[in-house]
């Protein structure tokens, strides 16, 4: 076999039953690359329709691409998939850290684990052999603990860890899969995906090389693909001190106090540039990152690890908590017991809310008085959702069914797209919205939504230059906003599939690496001829698995991909974009336009045969067609 | 920013960890440089982060240890590429 930089093998753990099946992973490569092409795929051929998402045998795959473990930068990515515990549409999430690299150099580029262990367990893979031992002594732990009780336990530091904390074990919608302490696989409740099969962690540990198909031209261009991250792109100081801090700006949109307002009055409170001046010592880079999208802050707690924009419009923005000594503490809360901080921040926001306008009373918050930028409220109710404490049992089911028991009306401001709570505010940013309301796992900035919306990063020449349309960093305008996020969902996919980090494509910056540099460091490294051509093809052929899993499994159509009411009838209430909502009938038109030139039904939304056919995806317009949901 | 090869024999790698991100470019270049492939076991640098107390060693192998090579200073490569690599400019030569 020639030399490629793929590990060569996936692994089939059944928890029900301890055995383990193994395949090869040049069955997928071709189709779906690595990654979460192939994470999709698997998941798309292994998981039933009348599975619920936490059936014992519905799978979660984990997957690394390509490039993952080599020089390429931001390549410590680890995509995970299972059936969307939210939506049971599909589910899929990445995180970075160190285990990516290291599961693939034990062996695998993905394992999928099925069935349900008796007890908990955690699965140990080293140089490519698998064992599951007992976790009853560390069910519980936080997922610090747990990190640090089994490399404790294996006498062994360089063991890379993932792990759910309690919330995972206590099937919270919100609950997330943790590495390194910080970094999340937060999207579609993976981690209650893992709890309901009693498994609490993986530990990973590889001595084994990736090779590469051509060392030296791979060599030469990541030489360059590093140059223009780490020295030539004119935002890289602002890029090496913030990292991906630079977005939580005075002139973006935030989700303020439940989206009921999108402008932070107190901004400058919380200025990135400030806080880490003030309080952060140490940038944190996991592997091969060369920025900072987080750093060590000395806070009153003690030093913990900070926030990533996300992060500061949760606590910041959406539930105004200006201490940013509290933002970290609750951040590093949430990864702590394993809780997504988007879910965490949004049920209490809506909570919150809900109190104000009468509909929920201080009793039901057993005695607790809910209020804005209150963060020992926060807190508790933090402990009460991941305790299934009171209304924290409620919250613990996410805002679209928290707002059905309470009813009353609370559904108006229930901030969630197909079922999934929502992160993103997107008023005055029509592509990132767009890409936010499509997005086949429910909401996420991370599938088609662009940043280009941010005039002080994006130029007119920027603009023309990657989309060739003219004015794309005006967030107000429909125009040409269909064809961006077609753009960006592929390329997603096929940065997500290749296993490196979104951050360094022209998503992060305007001049940082294009998808042509990726291409050229991919062939070399698998010994491939793609054209990024070729690329966006299987990255259409990775975004229409999804699409069709969510048409069967979860019954989407055009109507799930609206923004949530309030982004529709509620204006903004103060800044620079007092007044502005967005349009329904301009939003009609968008969709007209979005699914046309992807090949699919206006007026439904479902898949048309032609374009399945198109992209070799034969058995799947098969499965559409037995039920009904194929446009011939 | 290109730094000479240095043909000193008191040849030793020092960080700064307070500029240190963690990345582990310095480790991957390094096993590249030996091997042509990656592996921080090959590696004649180990950097190693502690979560408890925020700080990162590093481990310099100027002699062959289990898997890893032992540091030739680069030998053959125009530049140390270790310290070359670095985006924070955290390692240097004491």
């Amino acid at each position: 076999m020639t030399k490629n930089s793929y590990a060569g093998k996936i692994a089939f753990i059944n928890l029900s039953n301890n055995k383990i099946k193994f395949e090869l992973t040049e069955k997928y490569t071709r189709k779906f690359i690595g990654g979460r092409g192939i994470n999709l795929w698997l998941l798309y051929n292994y998981s039933k329709i009348e599975y619920h998402p936490l059936h014992r045998n519905s799978p979660i795959i984990f997957g690394t691409g390509p490039l993952t473990g080599t020089l390429a930068p931001g390549s410590g990515r680890l995509d995970i998939a299972a059936k969307n515990y939210y939506t049971k549409g599909i589910g899929y999430s990445n995180a970075c850290g160190y285990f990516a690299p290291e599961l693939k150099r034990a062996g695998f580029d993905h394992v999928m684990i099925y069935g349900k262990a008796e007890k908990p367990v955690y699965i140990k893979i080293i140089n490519g052999l698998i064992e599951i031992h007992p976790a009853d002594d560390i069910w519980g732990l936080t997922t610090w603990e747990t990190e640090k009780y089994i490399k404790h336990e294996n006498k062994d530091p360089y063991l890379q860890v993932l792990s759910i904390g309690p919330a995972g074990e206590r099937l919270v919608k919100g609950a997330c899969i943790i590495i390194n302490r910080d970094c999340a696989a937060g999207h579609c409740g993976l981690g209650a995906v893992m709890g309901s099969k009693n498994l609490k962690a993986i530990a990973v540990k590889g001595e084994n090389p990736i090779e590469l198909s051509n060392p030296d031209k791979f060599y030469r261009y990541f030489e360059e693909i590093w140059a223009k991250i780490t020295s030539k792109s004119k935002v890289t100081n602002v890029i090496k001190k913030l990292g991906s801090l630079m977005y939580f700006s005075s002139t973006a949109e935030a989700p303020v106090r439940n989206n009921q307002d999108a402008y932070l009055n107190q901004f400058k409170v919380v200025l990135p540039q400030k806080f880490i001046k003030e309080k952060g010592f140490m940038g944190i880079g996991y592997y091969m990152c060369p920025i900072s999208c987080r750093h060590y802050f000395k806070t009153k707690y003690g030093i913990l690890k900070g926030p990533k924009t996300n992060g500061l419009h949760d606590f910041v923005s959406r539930l105004e908590i200006y201490d940013i000594d509290d933002v970290i503490k609750l951040n590093a809360l949430c990864n702590k017991v394993g809780l997504d901080i988007d879910f965490t921040s949004n049920v209490i926001a809506w909570s919150i809310e809900a109190y104000e306008k009468g509909l929920l009373t201080v009793k039901d918050f057993d005695g607790l008085k809910p209020e804005w930028g209150n963060s020992d409220f926060v807190e508790r109710m933090i402990y009460k959702i991941v305790n299934l404490e009171g209304i924290g049992k409620v919250l613990a089911k996410g805002v679209k069914s928290a707002a059905r028991i309470i009813n009353k009306g609370s559904s108006k401001f229930a901030m969630h797209i197909k079922g999934h709570d929502l992160y993103e505010a997107f008023r005055t940013r029509i592509a990132y919205g767009l890409g936010a309301a499509t997005a086949p796992r429910g909401g996420g900035h991370l599938d088609g939504s662009p940043l280009c919306e941010f005039p002080k990063l994006w130029t007119k020449e920027d603009c023309i230059r990657i989309y060739g349309i003219e004015n794309c960093n005006d967030g107000l305008t429909y125009n040409g906003k269909a064809e961006i996020v077609f753009y960006h969902e592929r390329l997603k996919y096929v940065i997500d599939s290749i296993g490196i980090c979104y951050f360094f494509t022209i998503w992060g910056a305007p001049d940082y690496p294009t998808l042509d540099d990726y291409c050229n460091l991919l062939n070399a490294a698998v010994g491939s001829k793609y054209t990024p051509s070729d690329l966006l093809f299987i990255g259409e052929r990775i975004l229409n698995v999804a699409k069709a899993y969510n048409t069967l499994h979860a019954g989407f159509k055009r109507k799930d991909d609206y923004p949530p009411q309030r982004f529709l009838s509620e204006p903004i209430k103060s800044g620079p974009y007092k007044g502005t909502k967005l349009s329904k009938r301009k939003w009609d038109r968008l969709l007209d336009k979005y699914y046309t030139i992807h090949g699919w039904d206006a007026k439904t939304g479902l898949q048309k045969k032609e374009k399945l056919f198109e992209l070799g995806l034969e058995s799947v317009a098969l499965d559409l067609m037995k039920h009904k949901k194929l446009i011939m | 920013m290109a730094t000479n090869i240095s043909t000193n024999d008191g040849f030793t790698l020092k960080i700064n960890p307070v500029k240190c991100l963690g990345c582990l470019a310095c480790v991957m270049v390094c096993s590249f440089h030996h091997t042509k492939m990656l592996n921080p076991y090959y590696s004649s640098i180990e950097i190693l982060r502690d979560d408890d107390n925020a700080t990162i060693r590093l481990k310099h192998y100027k002699v062959k240890e289990n898997m890893h090579y032992a540091c030739d200073r680069c030998q053959g490569e125009k530049r140390v590429l270790c310290i070359d690599i670095c985006p924070t400019e955290a390692l240097y030569i004491k």
